[in-house]
């Protein structure tokens, strides 16, 4: 793991470490569980993906605000039939919040899901261009 | 739930020890216990087990596969299943700049001992969502079967 050479783009806010695959909080009722994630680079994008099986593309809802991008999935629930006799990882949902620095266009995140990997891709923002200011003169 | 044919029987079939060694190993990213199975065949899954109506479900998260890379096996009433979760660009990872790698890239191995017996030739497996669905039917002589209690009343 290569967490040493952290000067990235995108910042973990410091409980949002996935400590193991079943570290779950206590959020109201349900239990939210942290996905692990992948951040890297590639190219002029930053790309993180996240595991989130169970989770289709229309349960996952990603929002900005103030810069924090936040990723939510809600778990399909087991239909009422099925019975549970043997129970190795609860079902639960997911929630996880990445802190982002104004280098990344929050305007053109891409989102994709494929077998319960969301995989966002982050592009850098244009810099700045320089500006021009003409001086007039009366 | 039991594992089969465990090389750690000292126990009945429980190893105090397996998960530890386990996650030790993961730690130390080779075999810091050399010839544990565990290491050698692959992580364990976790499993969910249902039951609806005749039908057995075993459900198990293994997100990121491919469908070809995930094989399900019956024998003698024991079910197995293999998965891989490779890594499809190799050649692309070495591009990649890393800043945090959480997700585990592995081998995955796991045997389950079937409480009932099942219909073989009807199990389906379907994978979706990073999901694993299993249905097995329950055979027919599986079913329940009362039994008469005689007794001998002449004394």
């Amino acid at each position: 793991m290569n967490n040493n050479n952290f000067e990235t783009n995108v910042k973990v806010n410091a409980n949002q470490e996935p400590q193991s695959a079943c570290n779950s909080e206590m959020n109201e009722e349900k239990y939210v569980r942290v996905p692990r994630a992948d951040i890297y680079q590639n190219g002029d994008d930053i790309i993180i993906e996240l595991d989130m099986p169970g989770v289709s593309a229309q349960n996952v809802d990603i929002q900005i605000e103030n810069n924090v991008l936040t990723i939510s999935g809600t778990v399909k629930k087991v239909p009422e039939t099925w019975s549970l006799i043997h129970c190795e990882s609860a079902p639960c949902d997911y929630k996880r919040a990445f802190e982002l620095n104004n280098e990344i266009d929050a305007e053109n995140i891409k989102a994709n899901m494929n077998a319960g990997v969301l995989k966002l891709t982050l592009p850098k923002a244009q810099t700045a261009k320089p500006k021009k200011i003409e001086v007039t003169c009366a | 739930m039991r594992k089969q044919n465990n090389q750690w029987d000292l126990f009945g079939g429980f190893d105090p020890f397996e998960k530890w060694s386990r996650e030790m190993n993961r730690m130390f990213g080779f075999p810091f216990f050399a010839g544990h199975k565990e290491f050698l065949e692959g992580d364990k899954l976790n499993t969910n087990l249902y039951t609806e109506g005749n039908n057995l479900i075993v459900q198990s998260n293994i997100p990121g596969l491919k469908p070809e890379n995930i094989s399900v096996n019956v024998k003698d009433n024991i079910l197995t299943i293999d998965a891989e979760n490779k890594s499809t660009e190799n050649e692309n990872n070495k591009n990649k700049k890393f800043y945090r790698n959480e997700r585990i890239q592995t081998r995955y191995h796991q045997t389950i001992s079937l409480p009932a017996k099942t219909q073989i030739d009807k199990i389906t497996a379907d994978y979706k969502e990073g999901v694993l669905t299993i249905r097995l039917p329950k055979a027919e002589d599986s079913s329940k079967k009362q039994i008469c209690v005689k007794c001998d009343e002449s004394k």
